[in-house]
């Protein structure tokens, strides 16, 4: 791969003239023209230049900084209702009896719901018995009037 | 990052102790100011604490994810304390010379380019400061900024072009002094900057 030096002055414009900072993909074929090119190397200077110059910049030290954050109370942490259950589903401890018994309680509830539910909901009560049967009677008393109407007119 | 998400306390020290630093340094150089970039550091690592389950390990590092946070953090500060642009060198700067006169030249120095480096618009001083200074790749500061590669050599060409035509008036003062005063008017009318391209 090369690069023209026209994109070399790209990269020194972007990146400054420590190669460190240039894309990776362009790092050897712009040292390489740097090599070749007397161009490259004033442009290459001038670049450095600018970088010096940043590079004067002092900062804090901020030696104290991760102390001073470790030392501020963290937030409790929320978790969501299903991070709850899975947390109690299947504790830490894998020693605990619990690992056993906590998935079983919870594989049993559907099982429980519907023994609960069939004993509830009888389909055939006698009330619903008697209700239908008062409607087919209620349907034949009808059905013997209007015959009755029928055979007057006739 | 999935133990700090299930709440390990020993992973997120090491995470901070690791970090801590180079989040503080990036927030200096952002907000020029040495308190307000411990509040943001410690925001930002507050924030990894609450919301490390949102980090994905597949798109970026734990480094380049907590400077996304911190970077936002301070646009956040910058926007709303336009103040933060107070330059504060003078305790904070480590004593290197010991010569007065030395001293003084130095000072004004580390002021002038401080000044020059908070006179450049947000995006254009984020992005110098994080390739520069932070020492990020390119894919990770764009990621970070929510740019393209493309977009951010050309955000990067007009910042260090903006610092070099200030940091050459370094050596004559009354051009310098100029050229800031143009720099921000031109922030306070509510231009991007020189060259910036919003």
């Amino acid at each position: 791969m090369t690069i023209s030096l026209q994109r070399f002055e790209q990269l020194l414009d972007a990146y400054g003239a420590s190669p460190q900072r240039w894309p990776a993909h362009e790092r050897v074929a712009a040292l390489q023209l740097l090599e070749q090119s007397p161009q490259a190397v004033q442009l290459m200077q001038h670049a450095l230049w600018l970088d010096q110059q940043l590079d004067q910049l002092s900062a804090p030290d901020f030696l104290q900084l991760g102390s001073q954050i470790l030392q501020q109370p963290l937030p409790a942490r929320r978790k969501s209702l299903i991070e709850q259950l899975l947390a109690w589903l299947l504790p830490l401890q894998q020693h605990s009896a619990a690992v056993f018994w906590r998935p079983a309680a919870l594989a049993c509830v559907p099982l429980m719901l519907g023994l609960v539910l069939g004993n509830q909901l009888d389909f055939y009560s006698d009330a619903y018995a008697d209700e239908l049967y008062s409607d087919e009677l209620e349907e034949t008393e009808l059905d013997l009037i209007s015959l009755a109407d029928y055979s007057e007119i006739l | 990052m999935t133990a700090i998400a299930d709440g390990n306390q020993r992973v997120y020290a090491d995470a901070v102790r690791q970090h801590s630093r180079a989040i503080g340094f990036y927030a200096f150089r952002m907000l020029g100011n040495k308190d307000s970039a411990e509040d943001i550091a410690q925001e930002t690592f507050l924030r990894l604490w609450t919301h490390a389950d949102k980090w994905q390990s597949d798109k970026a590092s734990m480094s380049t994810w907590l400077h996304r946070i911190a970077h936002n953090l301070c646009i956040d500060s910058m926007r709303k304390d336009r103040s933060s642009q107070t330059v504060e060198l003078e305790d904070e700067i480590p004593d290197q010379r010991h010569d007065i006169e030395q001293q003084q030249e130095w000072d004004e120095r580390q002021q002038r380019l401080q000044s020059a480096l908070m006179a450049l618009p947000e995006r254009q001083r984020s992005a110098i400061v994080l390739t520069h200074y932070q020492g990020l790749g390119n894919q990770a500061v764009a990621s970070i900024m929510d740019l393209s590669v493309d977009a951010l050599e050309s955000l990067l060409s007009r910042s260090r072009r903006a610092l070099r035509t200030m940091l050459a008036e370094l050596q004559d003062p009354e051009r310098y002094k100029q050229t800031l005063s143009h720099l921000s008017n031109d922030k306070q009318a509510g231009h991007a900057g020189p060259g910036e391209q919003t």
